[in-house]
């Protein structure tokens, strides 16, 4: 099918819009008046999000449109929504760090950049769709992550990522070739039908192991996490807090679309690899956790055990998706609310402290006692505690798992790692609480005060009443179900 | 016979280039043998019956990296002792086998055309136009998308390339 209706292509072409135009006006504004820049910004995202969310349409199936390379279904809406308020939240944690390093404006037309590529991929049906959007995500993530140019640690952490990076889009890349191929077209219903009919082959296979070792990277899988940690200390605080949520979420939104439209009839095998790799990822992540000192490293080390908690809504997915798909949305929302928060937070504690290590937070609760409560209830959402949103989260995830019958010891293998990682969650807690005084936070900047009310609300109101989203995440998981 | 003597000769420079271009330590050296397996790739484009890629291969591949050879032969080294450096690079020792073999490419390229006649390997004979078709048809959300990659690649590249003073503020330097 040819173009259609550009209509359900607004939220696309809003944003594409609001980069060039906050990219021209850097160019335009007399330097005082820059600091509009992030205020449209936000009011754009706002928009962005707004005309996706028009978009919902419980009753619709997913539309094919351009040639069938492009796909709006509430899978792909509920996504672009949740890309949006990444961006407005991260836009928000930015402001201050930009006063800090003489803000240059391309790092809002940069951040846009990537945001459009996350929404192409959430929507992304075709390979060649999928691998250019792909490469914008991860090429103006690079640079973002080497935002500061005269810290050596920044540089480091943009090579290293770009390294790593660039080695997982040609193994990526190359498993895309193989399938073309194999089916002999770029599309991924197309291609999937083509597999099923056939044998499996052992080309088939190779080709899919791959594709996943690709999207295992971006996503900070096990084995392939290594590069994580020192990019999440390296790069600015604000990148790191955005690397952690926004293209990891992209990476599984493209992951889920892939294997259950490509790959249904090598299913039960990918859920074995998904499987295993789930539970390697958790352990490493918070076996490593617990002895990270510094609370960005330590952040780095518990995203990377979060996307083994994702991996089993994906395995789940595979069986049934009635509880899978949905589980997996929910949570992306509760990590993005309760790990944006605590890097708001640290970006706090940093600014009045002047460190980034753990022990920064020593004392917190004499000198801002608002600030301590609103951490600890992050990190007792993070651990997966009530009543929070991290807990809801997790409980639908393993209840997905066990729902599945097959997968019923993912649930088992993601409550231990729960345990462990309350050792380190709660070990900043007791610093918070118990360590020696220190001075209060002296400065509260207006965009990091948004976040942290807007964290603290969210996940605590995801705790107390998760059904509204839990809903909204069901219709957006429903897709996959009739196929 | 000669059709498939010509496509394996090719398919074989293109991957011993390609594992050479990835071997070399010098990456001038690396350059010339990556020149020569897009030649080579161009060569099986052609053969597939899509001259127009294959053309293209070579204009813009090819011709991208000898520019990139020349901006670094221009810009990274300057004076007698670079000259003799450079000299040295590309000594005859370096350039003539990838200098024959491009040779045998060009070879390959005269018997496909002269003697196999018009029964390309692939489905027929693919124009321009088709081509443009198909960009701007079904991959007109790649073509879109590949501009949007590039403008946020020139806008990252100003943003390293950036003289350092402009970021000399009081915060700069602070980690």
């Amino acid at each position: 099918m040819p173009v259609t209706n550009l209509q359900l292509f607004l939220p696309e072409l809003l944003l594409t819009g609001l980069a060039l135009a906050v990219l021209l006006l850097d160019l335009w504004l007399p330097r005082a008046r820059r600091s509009v820049l992030p205020v449209l910004s936000v009011i754009g995202l706002l928009l962005v999000g707004l005309a996706a969310a028009s978009l919902w349409d419980p009753q619709r199936g997913p539309v094919y449109d351009f040639w069938n390379s492009y796909v709006t279904d509430n899978f792909a809406i509920f996504l672009k929504v949740f890309f949006a308020a990444v961006g407005g939240l991260v836009v928000l944690l930015s402001t201050d760090f930009l006063r800090d390093v003489r803000a240059y404006g391309e790092y809002w037309s940069l951040l846009l950049f990537v945001l459009l590529g996350m929404v192409l991929l959430a929507g992304a049906n075709d390979l060649i769709t999928i691998y250019l959007a792909f490469e914008l995500v991860s090429l103006v993530s690079y640079v973002l992550a080497g935002y500061r140019r005269e810290d050596p640690k920044s540089n480091e952490a943009a090579l290293k990522y770009f390294l790593y990076g660039a080695s997982a889009s040609g193994v990526m890349i190359y498993g895309m070739s193989l399938l073309y191929g194999l089916g002999g077209s770029t599309n991924l219903q197309v291609l999937g039908e083509r597999l099923a009919s056939g044998e499996v082959t052992p080309l088939g296979a190779l080709a899919l192991m791959l594709v996943l070792t690709g999207l295992g990277y971006k996503v900070a899988m096990a084995p392939f996490q290594a590069w994580c940690p020192d990019v999440y200390e390296g790069a600015p605080t604000p990148v790191t807090a955005f690397l952690s949520v926004g293209p990891k979420a992209a990476g599984f939104a493209v992951l889920i679309r892939f294997a259950l439209s490509v790959f249904p009839s090598l299913l039960p095998q990918w859920q074995v690899v998904v499987a295993i790799l789930a539970t390697l990822t958790m352990f490493v992540g918070n076996l490593l956790a617990i002895r990270q000192q510094n609370l960005k490293r330590l952040l780095a080390y518990s995203s990377i055990a979060h996307a083994g908690y994702l991996l089993i809504g994906v395995v789940a997915a595979g069986s049934q998706a009635g509880w899978g798909l949905p589980a997996v949305l929910f949570y992306l929302v509760a990590y993005l609310l309760m790990n944006l928060g605590a890097f708001a937070l640290l970006l706090l504690v940093a600014r009045t402290r002047g460190t980034e290590e753990i022990s920064g937070f020593s004392g917190l609760a004499q000198g801002a006692p608002f600030a301590a409560a609103t951490m600890l209830i992050l990190l007792l959402s993070l651990t997966g505690i009530p009543p929070t949103g991290g807990f809801v989260g997790k409980f639908y995830l393993f209840a997905a798992a066990i729902e599945s019958g097959t997968w019923w010891w993912l649930a088992l293998v993601g409550i231990i790692n729960s345990a462990i990682s309350l050792y380190y969650y709660m070990n900043i807690a007791r610093l918070m609480y118990f360590g020696q005084p220190a001075p209060e936070l002296v400065k509260r900047p207006a965009g990091l005060s948004v976040v942290v009310w807007v964290a603290l609300i969210g996940t605590l109101g995801l705790g107390l009443v998760p059904e509204p989203l839990m809903a909204l995440a069901r219709q957006a998981g429903m897709l996959f179900v009739g196929r | 016979m000669l059709n498939n003597f010509c496509f394996w000769f090719a398919a074989l420079v293109a991957l011993g280039a390609s594992v050479l271009a990835v071997s070399r330590r010098n990456a001038v050296h690396g350059l010339l043998w990556l020149v020569l397996s897009l030649l080579a790739v161009a060569v099986l484009f052609f053969m597939l019956g899509a001259p127009f890629a294959a053309a293209l291969e070579v204009i813009v591949y090819a011709g991208a990296i000898m520019v990139l050879f020349l901006f670094a032969v221009m810009m990274l080294h300057l004076g007698p002792a670079a000259q003799r450096q450079e000299a040295q690079w590309l000594a005859p020792g370096v350039w003539i086998a990838p200098g024959l073999l491009a040779l045998g490419l060009a070879a390959d390229l005269i018997a496909i055309a002269r003697l196999a006649g018009d029964a390309p390997a692939g489905a027929g004979i693919i124009p321009p136009e088709a081509v443009g078709a198909a960009l701007f048809g079904p991959y007109v959300i790649g073509v879109e998308l590949a501009s949007v990659l590039l403008l946020a690649g020139v806008v990252a590249a100003y943003h390293l390339g950036q003289r350092r003073d402009r970021s000399l503020g009081e915060g700069a330097g602070s980690g």
